[in-house]
């Protein structure tokens, strides 16, 4: 009996030391990166032969309204309904005199809809390093702060072109919620953007099988207050 | 066999006993994981702004790769006639390196390599968020948040006809661009415009985006300073004629195709060239003069994009006509011709930060290159000089 339960204990205790520990700030301040990191990426969004190359013209698999796929994005912005000239007030902890037409969002919400959108992004090498900004700060002397470094370049330092292969939004409208609603968000039979119209005032469509093509690099860094711009 | 389990269950007893501190430190473990922070607790937090270098740096479409913008639903008709849908698309939209100089028959290039720097470490583009003092819609002035995008601020050297950019992040801006006209219920290709447009030795620098909530409605708020330069040395290019022999429409390949599989070959010289383009524009004003996007509840699916109409409110309008620093609106003077006075002249701070110019240092058309004329007659208009726009108000709706 006792061989058995230090059997059993013996098996805890060694799970036990598995466990993944915090480290303080002290022991990650040792930690040294060594070389940047290569990203590709291939993002098909509403499309039926993802796994085709990547300048294969993008084939999409919406359907149109009242199917299954209808592909859509919908944007609405704040204080935007039909009771947006309410007079209700524009109450704001700034003291002011204040505003009178705020709407309280109870109204019929508009949104600004994408249609039968689809398309296909691949960006083959996408580098991103570690670097240094240099600058003369506002006192004109030398500062140096960490920075990010990316860029698109290939070992050899030519850029690597992203595909963009037939980005489309086939038609652009804004449409409006069936019914008012007290509560946010509103109920989804209602919601504008599920109005199985499909037309629109505006079509939008983006292409380049062969790239578009970044050259360089970019450096980004913190704007610190020492920095003569910031 | 009972007392045998009851001896195991002991065992285990202790033995789970014994395992407690070791549940302890699951526990704490289970401590050290994320926790939310609230609202009072995020708006402690402080950041500074980031910014953004470019160097050795371009960015461009290849020559037959587009953007398109196409009219879509049934175009309205006035007195029984149909409007014909329009297709927009821009090729080969290409920002790169600046040429030293142009000249007629140099603008030639729609991609002219990398440029050194577009914002540098010690001048970059900054998007940081700020809380300045303005003069909000109702005429009270408090601070406001807004998010701002500033463009790099180094200005070009010297001024007028020995004004340069060369160091100050000028570049080129170039595209190939198709005008189509296509019948409304057909679709068939009616007629097109075909066009290159090269604008060489712009800088924006000096401009600035601002993204904020609005004090008019409460809802997404937009301003804008566009501050384009280019030196007298430099010009903006516009151009139709190429070498298309085959009639468009009519032929469907090649650049004739839709959309083209291969750019037009554009006359080099040919085109209406506006030597030292410069440009600025501010497009409403913070905080009393915001872009807002809404609607029109008569035609609720189309959208307006509008500049909202200056208040009647006498900080906002003194401030908006440049009559006190910028930003401390003083009453505005007014001459016996009932001229409003801004303080400091017309260059002036708080009248630069309102009033737009468009300046020229000479418009020249040139006609087409023929076998007997080469280049082609060149016309000379002399400089544009447009100066004092004030936009009150602006509204752009689609149909």
């Amino acid at each position: 009996m006792k061989r058995i339960g230090i059997f059993l204990f013996g098996l805890f205790a060694v799970v036990a030391r598995a466990d993944l520990l915090p480290m303080d700030n002290n022991e990650l301040r040792t930690v040294e990166g060594r070389n940047g990191v290569a990203l590709a990426l291939d993002l098909g969004l509403n499309i039926s032969n993802a796994g085709a190359t990547s300048s294969t013209p993008a084939i999409p698999k919406c359907s149109p309204s009242g199917s299954s796929i209808p592909c859509r994005i919908g944007i609405q912005l704040n204080n935007r309904d039909n009771l947006a000239l309410a007079s209700a007030a524009f109450v704001n902890a700034y003291g002011g005199t204040g505003i009178t037409g705020y709407s309280n969002g109870t109204g019929k919400g508009w949104w600004l809809v994408y249609k039968n959108f689809y398309g296909r992004i691949t960006a083959p090498r996408i580098t991103l390093d570690a670097g240094a900004a240099n600058y003369n700060n506002k006192s004109g002397s030398a500062t140096s702060v960490p920075a990010l470094v990316m860029s698109t370049n290939d070992l050899s330092g030519n850029p690597t072109p992203i595909i963009l292969n037939n980005i489309n939004i086939q038609n652009m409208s804004v449409e409006v919620d069936s019914a008012s609603s007290s509560v946010t968000p509103q109920a989804p039979a209602n919601l504008g953007y599920e109005n199985p119209s499909e037309t629109g005032f505006l079509s939008l469509k983006v292409n380049d099988l062969t790239g578009l093509t970044i050259r360089g690099s970019v450096t980004m860094f913190a704007c610190q207050s020492n920095h003569p711009s910031c | 066999m009972d007392a045998t389990r009851t001896r195991l269950l002991a065992v285990l007893g202790r033995a789970l006993r014994g395992l407690m501190p070791l549940g302890l430190l699951l526990a704490t473990h289970q401590a050290l994981a994320l926790t939310e922070m609230s609202d009072p607790d995020l708006g402690a937090v402080g950041g500074s702004g980031i910014s953004l270098a470019l160097s050795n740096f371009s960015i461009g479409f290849s020559p037959t790769g587009y953007l398109e913008a196409v009219g879509t639903g049934t175009p309205p008709s006035f007195n029984g006639v149909q409007d014909a849908r329009g297709d927009l698309i821009w090729y080969n939209p290409t920002i790169s390196k600046a040429s030293a100089a142009d000249s007629i028959g140099s603008m030639t290039a729609r991609d002219n390599g990398a440029m050194a720097n577009w914002g540098t470490q010690q001048d970059p583009w900054v998007l940081r968020v700020e809380s300045p003092n303005s003069i909000l819609y109702d005429g009270s002035t408090h601070p406001w948040s807004v998010l701002n995008y500033y463009a790099p601020s180094t200005a070009c050297t010297g001024s007028g006809a020995s004004l340069n950019c060369a160091s100050a992040n000028a570049f080129q801006y170039a595209f190939w661009g198709d005008i189509e006209v296509k019948n409304p219920s057909t679709g068939a290709l009616t007629s097109r415009l075909q066009s290159q447009s090269i604008w060489d030795g712009l800088t924006l620098d000096g401009s600035k985006i601002s993204v904020f909530q609005n004090t008019y409605d409460g809802s997404l708020g937009m301003a804008w300073h566009n501050v384009i330069t280019t030196d007298p040395n430099h010009a903006f290019r516009f151009s139709v004629a190429n070498t298309q022999t085959a009639g468009c429409p009519g032929s469907v390949s090649g650049s004739c195709a839709d959309p083209a599989t291969a750019a037009p070959a554009f006359d080099s010289k040919e085109g209406i060239y506006f030597w030292g383009l410069s440009i600025n524009m501010p497009v409403g004003a913070l905080q009393y003069q915001p872009i807002v996007f809404t609607n029109d509840p008569a035609n609720p699916t189309n959208l307006i994009i509008q500049l909202v109409t200056l208040p009647n409110a006498a900080a906002a309008y003194q401030d908006f006509y440049g009559c006190g620093a910028v930003g401390s609106p003083q009453a505005c003077t007014v001459d016996g011709n009932n001229n409003v006075l801004p303080t400091g002249g017309v260059t002036g701070a708080s009248y630069l930060a309102h009033h737009g110019s468009l300046t020229s240092s000479d418009l020249q058309v040139v006609n087409p290159t023929t076998a007997a004329t080469n280049p082609g007659v060149m016309t000379d208009f002399g400089s544009i000089n447009v100066n004092g726009i004030l936009m009150q108000h602006f509204s752009m709706k689609t149909l």
